[in-house]
């Protein structure tokens, strides 16, 4: 079964979007020696090759997470904030971040009011870093900040920060893993990547520059199970989820199908996803150069963008079976 | 040589509405063409070209400027101009504006119903619902341009008030830069490109950069101030500031620059003492988002002049943060190596 340590790192490493070299450094101290070949380019992915001959498929996880950056400094020990990502506001107040250096700031809303009683926009919240400056942190305009929160366990359900996309990083090593020693038939570029949450920008640049003939997106995807919800079909435990549609992204029929066909004939669980919110690195690189059939393996997760992002052990393993069934094969769409 | 401030003043009074740059596109040829060659106007209205005194096989640097300004542009004609909103608009002071009208710059003011005779909608129009009052004047053709109108004037010896700061502050910069560069050269091969389009989700850059092929990118541009006065109780450090030096960009909303180029220029700033200012941009992004992205990736920065009332036809720069801007980049550019980009 999936390799929990492994996650727990991956998630607990801090790299809110344009800043994610403490979690490039982790994931390099896993790959340095099941890669071929390693590089990080311009825009700070990290290109790790293996294998060489047949089809180039490049496999895309994004390294970042969503996070805030300091806009303003208000009075002594408070800083204001802007978002890098689709941070949920709801969910914001009284939760925790933490700065590059280490420091830990409190996330509050302007007021007397213990409890507001309606939403507040994200200009009435603050940082309060108070009493950081003393003990050597420096707070200043353009600093980013990441939430935190420690990596739980429930049964087969883990529980974190960042399962967005690390769970899809901790998929790309186990495939990485599992194809280590293995005659491969393609030419593999796993892409750890850089500035998903901030408008798919690093897988772009990757694509540009490997020009890869199939693109696979590593991410997770939301769910319909949990009360009143009947947004999709998905559910967590049942399967890795093939993606069909989101909002940035048709999968060509032959890629869903070619998904389809492997998981079947492998008996790995698999449910099919329609997503209406959100896309992944794949609608980027379908988009590249001049065009790159891409497809996508998703991680069904509860409470995306928050810090209790929710995922199913067996769902991670079902999609890492999923991945090297196809990356092991010749790539027939 | 006309000095920075002539050439400022020159620039702000020049018309070009995106996708319309060409009057301001002559000034600019005019005023740099002969330390420049390979000069190419694209099919996107950039001006790209190689700096003469560059040095061949050198570490390839692109430095850009917009050229554009947010106007109108017209769409049809019932007694009123119909006209659609080229760029991002304020409509506080769209309403009543005075504007001129294509390439012959027919005079026009914006419609506006006082408040005294409106029925009680004294609400500002979208921008789709714009009507141009022309004095009956009817020989305006679709797709013509329309500016707005912004006088030009010297507030103080160092504050000047201008329309089209945004980019045409970042284009004066960029004009004094080359005499610089020519004057004393850097082992560097320099690419130059004035942007076309900027305002309208920088395209212009995106090809321009496709073109020049840099190895690294410094943009320049005018960001908004905010020092304006605020009521007792709201605590909030302004983070722009007219006359507070270059403003350096750390987050963009669709973007994040480039960090190590960032940790460059700032500490080049420290180095030579020159007063700088971080912001992190709230709206969704600035030609860096398009440069970066071209090719296998291009690292970018952007070094912008504090512009207060940025988004009126009133904009007012500080001609010290100019000539702090140029310093900036210059020294930047003395002290730039490939080894910035390691690690």
């Amino acid at each position: 079964m999936a390799d929990k340590a492994l996650i727990q790192a991956l998630v607990e490493a801090w790299g809110p979007s344009g800043h994610e070299y403490m979690v490039r450094a982790l994931i390099e101290s896993y790959v340095r020696d099941l890669a071929d070949e390693l590089r990080v380019d311009n825009a700070g992915n990290l290109i790790c090759r293996m294998g060489s001959g047949g089809k180039k498929i490049m496999i895309a996880a994004h390294m970042d997470e969503i996070g805030l950056v300091v806009s303003a400094l208000d009075k002594p020990g408070f800083a204001r904030f802007t978002m890098t990502g689709g941070l949920i506001l709801l969910s914001l107040i009284g939760n925790r971040v933490r700065f590059a250096d280490g420091t830990i700031g409190t996330i509050g809303v302007e007021g007397s009011a213990l409890i507001p009683t309606e939403m507040p926009t994200i200009n009435q919240l603050f940082i309060d870093f108070s009493m950081g400056a003393e003990n050597g942190g420096n707070v200043r305009v353009g600093d980013p900040a990441a939430l935190t929160r420690e990596f739980a366990v429930r049964g087969d359900r883990l529980i974190a920060k960042s399962m967005d996309d690390r769970i899809g990083c901790a998929v790309a090593i186990e495939a990485m893993r599992a194809l280590k020693g293995k005659n491969l038939p393609n030419e593999l570029y796993f892409v750890f990547t850089t500035q998903e949450e901030v408008g798919i920008r690093g897988a772009r640049v990757a694509a540009n520059s490997i020009a890869p003939d199939y693109g696979i997106a590593l991410d997770v995807t939301a769910t319909g199970d949990t009360p009143k919800n009947n947004s999709m079909a998905v559910r967590l435990g049942y399967g890795t989820a093939i993606k069909v549609v989101d909002s940035g992204h048709i999968v060509p029929p032959a890629i869903k199908e070619l998904m389809i066909r492997r998981a079947e004939a492998a008996g790995i669980r698999y449910q099919l996803e329609v997503l209406s919110g959100g896309s992944t690195d794949a609608a980027a690189i379908q988009t590249a150069l001049s065009g790159i059939p891409s497809g996508v393996i998703s991680i069904p997760c509860r409470y995306v963008h928050t810090t209790s992002e929710t995922v199913d052990i067996n769902d991670v393993q079902a999609s890492i079976d999923l991945l090297v069934a196809l990356l092991e094969q010749p790539f027939e769409v | 040589m006309p000095s920075l401030r002539e050439n400022l003043k020159a620039l702000s009074e020049a018309i070009g509405v995106s996708g319309e740059e060409r009057e301001v596109r002559d000034l600019l040829l005019e005023l740099t063409e002969s330390h420049l060659e390979n000069v190419v106007i694209d099919v996107m209205g950039n001006l790209t070209a190689r700096l003469k005194s560059s040095q061949a096989g050198a570490f390839r640097v692109m430095l850009g400027a917009p050229m554009d300004e947010v106007g109108l542009m017209v769409s049809g004609s019932e007694n009123f101009l119909k006209v659609l909103p080229v760029g991002r608009l304020d409509m506080r002071y769209v309403a009543a504006a005075r504007v001129l009208i294509g390439a012959q710059k027919t005079a026009g003011v914006v419609l506006f119903a006082p408040i005294h005779k409106t029925h009680g909608q004294n609400v500002l129009p979208e921008p789709k619902e714009i009507l141009i009052d022309t004095g009956g004047k009817d020989s305006a053709k679709v797709g013509e341009r329309i500016a707005f109108v912004g006088d030009y004037a010297e507030l103080s010896a160092d504050v000047v008030r201008g329309k089209a700061f945004q980019s045409r502050a970042a284009c004066a910069v960029l004009v004094t830069l080359i005499e610089s560069l020519t004057e004393s050269r850097l082992p560097l091969d320099i690419y130059i490109a004035f942007t076309a389009q900027a305002r309208i989700y920088g395209r212009g850059a995106t090809v321009a950069a496709n073109r020049l092929k840099p190895q690294v990118a410094f943009l320049l541009d005018g960001t908004e101030c905010d020092d304006l006065p605020r009521t007792e109780d709201d605590t909030q450090a302004p983070t722009v500031r007219l006359s507070g030096g270059t403003v350096l960009r750390a987050a963009e909303r669709m973007g994040i620059p480039d960090q190590r180029l960032l940790a460059f220029v700032r500490s080049v700033a420290e180095r030579h003492n020159l007063p700088y200012q971080i912001d992190v941009s709230q709206v969704y992004g600035t030609e860096n988002v398009n440069v970066s992205q071209t090719q296998a990736g291009v690292p970018t920065v952007s070094l912008s002049v504090p512009v207060r009332y940025m988004c009126s036809p009133n904009g007012l720069v500080s001609l010290t943060d100019l000539e702090r801007t140029l310093r900036l980049l210059r020294e930047s550019l003395a002290a730039l190596t490939p080894s910035i980009l390691e690690n």
